[in-house]
């Protein structure tokens, strides 16, 4: 599973390299830090609300960051 | 002795992750409530820093165009790898700790150690590099954002280094005090530069 998790990791970089462009980055940026949140943070183990909350705010700053820029 | 003092430790870890049968308690997050209250107000610092440099994406493009015309995306993508890879081993370092495998959870602490000082060798290389160059702070605003954002994330992988070296140190050789802080909360600590150089990297090196 973790090694799963690296290796979707490693594509999303790559795949945000390749794409070059701002939000496509952020959007993939923001998947990246919901799975280490969620699998290597050990949220999965971690009380609903907080598993919530992460995934929110990441969810949130991508919104806004790709608003403001 | 110490191996067995840490098996101990470990099995405690562990037990406190199954306590409450895999379901914790709002006050009780993995890795330790102080440190997540330290993380979550280091991310929420993060995260002002990042609408910033967004905020600079928009008002001063043309600054930011040549600015990044110095950057190479692929150095970007390489960071973004290599601290990847670090976090990745520090994850599984934990795992082997709290089933009691320590010299694999030492050998992942070690490695993930190694490749956050990878990271951070190249980003002192990338620093110098923009120095000989002439870039640095007070060239324009973008430079100033560039190495007040990526050094103020440098700062923690420093800090996130000195804690992994020291906790895989000690894994089989001393007694933590607070096993779950210990290894757990280390490991947090380093997950959190991942996640902030998820969103620099974009706001700096993408171009579109």
């Amino acid at each position: 599973m973790r090694v799963a998790i690296y290796l979707t990791l490693v594509s999303a970089a790559v795949a945000a390299f390749l794409w070059g462009a701002l939000v496509p980055a952020l959007v993939l940026g923001g998947v990246k830090a919901a799975l280490v949140g969620v699998a290597y943070m050990e949220l999965h183990d971690a009380h609903p609300a907080h598993r919530a909350g992460f995934v929110l705010g990441v969810a949130l700053l991508v919104v806004a960051l790709a608003l403001v820029a | 002795m110490a191996l067995q003092t840490a098996a101990m430790e470990s099995a405690a870890l562990d037990g406190s992750v199954t306590a409450t049968g895999g379901r914790r308690g709002i006050l009780d997050p993995p890795g330790g409530l102080l440190l997540w209250i330290v993380v979550a107000l280091e991310l929420l610092v993060f995260a002002m820093i990042f609408v910033a440099v967004a905020h600079l994406r928009r008002t001063q493009g043309a600054a930011v165009r040549a600015g990044q015309a110095a950057l190479d995306p692929r150095s970007g993508v390489v960071l973004t790898l290599v601290l990847v890879t670090s976090g990745w081993l520090a994850a599984e370092g934990v795992h082997a700790f709290r089933a009691s495998r320590l010299e694999r959870a030492r050998a992942c602490y070690a490695g993930a150690v190694g490749t956050g000082l990878i990271f951070a060798v190249l980003k002192v290389l990338d620093y110098a590099s923009k120095i000989r160059a002439g870039l640095g702070l007070g060239v324009d605003d973008f430079w100033d954002y560039y190495f007040l954002a990526t050094g103020f994330h440098f700062a923690h992988v420093l800090v996130g280094l000195a804690l992994l070296a020291y906790a895989g140190s000690r894994m089989g050789r001393a007694r933590f005090e607070d096993p779950e802080t210990a290894v757990a909360g280390t490991a947090l600590f380093w997950h959190m530069c991942d996640l902030a150089w998820f969103f620099l990297y974009p706001l700096f090196y993408a171009r579109g």
